[in-house]
């Protein structure tokens, strides 16, 4: 399996070179791997520390400083076979764009020397993966277009995304070619996402039959929720335990990943579609398109009527720590939308102190309605 | 304007950090009978005996500040790893915010520029060099920039807290995406970024010309030639310069290529190690042990120092932030060659490239021990301790992590960074006795 450290490296190329790929969610640094990365690191960077499989693959991504020192420390520890670097501009202009297509068909090439698929059927697939990962993106947006509308709770949504990406985890990949079963049928390109798009819109329909009670609300204040990477589930559901409705998440996972579509209409070379897409979709803090961030976050509090940001910083993540900065000030300037800042480690959301400082966030933006409410009369 | 683009505090009254010293300093900063008097002031130091590359260093930093307080030539932003020969080679003078926190921190003004940044929401997780960098643009302590340009590799926090100042002052960006991996292409498409931004400037920035870089080039080529004679200087044992005062100079070296005044700097720094190695007047007279010393300083204190080459005799021999690491800069093609320059950097791509560096260093220096000063907040290097710690141990060198800020005084645990370099004083002479049976 491959496991992919960045929302900017495409699902579609593994996929298509016969791997499984799934974005590395963890549930924590491990204990045991405490001593290969100071303390004072992002927790989600100490987290991909760990023994990974004969059969897996990392790619890495030039995301931020303590992903680079990941990548060191799994090729010189070996705690991977196979770790790739994935070389992402921070910029998106067409020298960038060209510069990473070509990033990516050296990615792709690096997996295919690993692994039994015939050359020659390797372009007809990646048509195929991206077509693929374009419905599944297609499902998931839906999905939380109904969490914007406030049909589906955000936790339901975040918790159907992670079901699947590890749909997607254990996608079918080619077998060994010196197991006694393998037959070149396997490699065969036509159909490989159908069963797998047919799992996902059964995940999404349980989702949605659930009674309405459990899976919506209505009554709290609209809020987003933004970030650099969620790390896990529990800081949805304290925002949503705490009476406040999440309408929009900006992060790694979901949005970041799901929330765009691939173009290969327009070019012949899918690399280069692949490369546009990636780097044209919402930026993330790491890259520098200008206020790019504030005006999406902004269009999107706009539109589904956000009363406020909740900001969420992985502790000791520096790409996050200056861009909240920017999106505070950035957003006030645009329309006075107030953020709340938070930070921590895995489980922030577990804890009391954030669920008081987000109750008393609630309290403020109830207080901020009154007196709304009370000009207006 | 705060970073981010809204005004803020400023409207109501003082910034924070904002006290009556630093609003002098402010106002004196950009009068011009002030710079007279520095520059009477370093005649009179150097009449006084003070040594001749330390009145080179000092009106080196004179005459660019003298052009960037007083608006004589553009001053543009530069993060620490931008070549700036660019800079120079355009006509103006850069300025480095985070090696200007060194400063800071030696004059003692950091705690109000890093007060006036965490005012602004700036995490204190975040490396002080980058917030006192920031601080000390809010509060005008530095000079007003005409124009930022940033380079990507290596430090996170340099370009966004650099990206966020160029908000604050509203005034261009550029930034060098500077690839990761090595090829042809990547090359080009940063040497393509650089001729934009040259390009850029020229455009933006009123009396920037390109005009200029055949000279920048040149003295840059000739400062490297006469460094290259220092560094080779500095092999002597024992060392000829003391390792606390060229980590002082580490500034120079990042900001000052490309400068007239760095050739004459490293002229006069070789010259002046030449004397010591004839006289044998050593700053360290009984050398016990020499160190090579990884990423940055304490700036506000020398108490470490003096700890280490004054009560220990312990030497530090060289650091890897002074190590040469590029080849001579061709004018003829000039933005091709700086690319080369940024590529080249040690600290960039996979760490193997580090190591061979300290590995070099270790070498060619005769170095018994390593301490990497771990900079709070510094990610780029801290992040590497694990491998380092390993890397040195199989090849049998002594590896010191020595937590600790550059610039912020209220992380500074000066006492148990003096108990841990003096224990790591004792493993190296255990290792000397050891060897010596």
């Amino acid at each position: 399996m491959v496991y992919l450290a960045c929302s900017y490296i495409p699902y579609e190329i593994p996929l298509a070179a016969g791997m499984s790929a799934a974005r590395g969610i963890f549930e924590g640094p491990l204990s045991a791997m405490e001593g290969y990365l100071p303390r004072d690191f992002c927790p989600y960077a100490r987290a991909f520390i760990r023994q990974y499989g004969d059969n897996d693959v990392v790619a890495v991504a030039e995301s931020c400083d303590a992903m680079r020192r990941v990548y060191d420390v799994l090729k010189y520890w070996n705690l991977a076979r196979c770790a790739y670097f994935v070389d992402v501009p921070r910029t998106y202009d067409p020298e960038a764009v060209s510069f990473y297509a070509e990033e990516l068909r050296g990615f792709a090439s690096k997996l295919l020397d690993s692994v039994p698929l015939p050359c020659d059927s390797f372009p007809e697939r990646l048509e195929l993966a991206i077509k693929g990962m374009n419905r599944i993106r297609r499902e998931l947006s839906g999905v939380f277009d109904l969490v914007s509308e406030r049909q589906l709770l955000a936790t339901k949504a975040t918790q159907l995304a992670i079901s699947i990406n590890q749909l997607l985890a254990c996608f079918p990949s080619l077998p060994d070619p010196s197991d006694s079963g393998f037959s070149p049928k396997h490699s065969s390109a036509s159909g490989m996402f159908d069963n797998l798009i047919e799992e996902i819109k059964e995940l999404i329909n349980q989702a949605l039959s659930e009674p309405a009670h459990l899976r919506q609300r209505r009554s709290g204040i609209p809020v987003g929720v933004s970030g650099t990477c969620l790390l896990d589930l529990s800081l949805i559901e304290c925002i949503e335990n705490a009476g406040l409705d999440v309408v929009f998440i900006d992060s790694c996972l979901p949005s970041r990943t799901y929330a765009f579509y691939v173009d290969n209409e327009t070019t012949s070379d899918p690399f280069y579609a692949l490369a546009e897409a990636y780097l044209r979709k919402m930026p993330c803090p790491r890259m520098f398109r200008g206020k790019e961030r504030i005006r999406r976050l902004h269009e999107l509090a706009s539109d589904y009527d956000a009363q406020g940001l909740i900001y969420f910083a992985p502790k000791f993540c520096d790409q996050a720590y200056y861009d909240f900065i920017e999106i505070k000030h950035g957003l006030k300037s645009l329309g006075s939308l107030p953020v709340l800042f938070l930070e921590g480690q895995y489980g922030v959301g577990r804890a009391g102190q954030t669920l008081t400082r987000i109750a008393a966030f609630r309290e403020m933006l109830e207080g901020t309605q009154i007196l709304k409410a009370g000009k207006q009369q | 304007m705060t970073p981010g683009g809204i005004k803020t505090r400023k409207s109501h009254g003082e910034i924070a950090g904002e006290t009556r010293r630093i609003r002098i300093i402010q106002a004196l900063s950009r009068k011009n009978w002030v710079h007279n008097v520095a520059e009477l002031v370093i005649n009179r130091m150097e009449r006084q005996g003070w040594k001749p590359y330390q009145i080179d260093a000092i009106r080196c930093f004179a005459d660019d500040f003298r052009h960037g307080y007083l608006k004589e030539k553009p001053c543009i932003f530069t993060s620490a790893f931008v070549p700036n020969e660019l800079i120079y080679g355009l006509g103006g003078v850069p300025f480095l915010p985070e090696a200007a926190s060194g400063f800071a921190a030696s004059f003692g003004f950091a705690l109000e520029s890093l007060t006036a940044c965490e005012s602004l929401w700036y995490s204190p997780d975040l490396c002080s060099f980058h917030r006192a960098g920031v601080g000390a643009s809010v509060l005008k302590l530095a000079p007003k920039p005409a124009a930022v340009v940033v380079s990507s590799q290596l430090c996170d926090g340099g370009k966004r807290s650099l990206f966020q100042i160029s908000q604050y002052h509203d005034c261009p960006f550029y930034i060098l995406d500077v690839p990761y991996t090595h090829s042809a292409l990547a090359l080009d498409r940063l040497a393509k970024q650089i001729e934009e931004a040259a390009i850029g400037l020229e455009r933006d920035v009123p009396d920037l010309s390109r005009g200029h870089i055949d000279k920048a080039f040149a003295n840059s080529n000739v400062a490297r030639n006469c460094y290259l004679d220092l560094c080779k200087l500095r092999t002597n044992t024992p060392s000829p310069w003391r390792g606390s005062e060229a980590l002082n100079y580490v500034v120079l070296f990042l900001w000052a290529w490309g400068s007239p005044w760095l050739a004459k700097f490293y002229q006069s720094l070789r010259d002046h190690a030449e004397d010591i190695i004839k006289s044998g007047d050593y700053p360290v007279p009984n050398e016990q042990f020499r160190l090579a010393w990884l990423n940055l300083r304490p700036y506000y204190s020398p108490k470490l120092f003096n700890y280490l080459e004054d009560t220990h005799q312990v030497s530090v021999a060289f650091e890897e932030f002074s190590y040469m690491y590029w080849d001579p800069l061709d004018a003829g093609d000039p933005y091709m060659s700086l690319a080369k320059k940024i590529m080249a950097n040690p600290g960039w791509g996979p760490i193997e490239r580090r190591l061979d560096v300290i590995d070099k260093i270790v070498r060619e220096f005769s170095i018994d021990g390593v301490v990497q000063f771990a900079q709070w907040g510094c990610r780029q290097y801290n992040g590497a301790a694990s491998i380092l710690s390993d890397y040195l141990r199989k090849k049998g060198v002594p590896f010191l992590n020595l937590d600790g800020d550059g610039v912020d005084v209220r992380n500074s645990g000066e006492a148990q960074s003096i108990t841990r370099l003096g224990a790591f004083q004792e493993l190296l002479e255990s290792q000397k006795i050891k060897n010596s049976r």
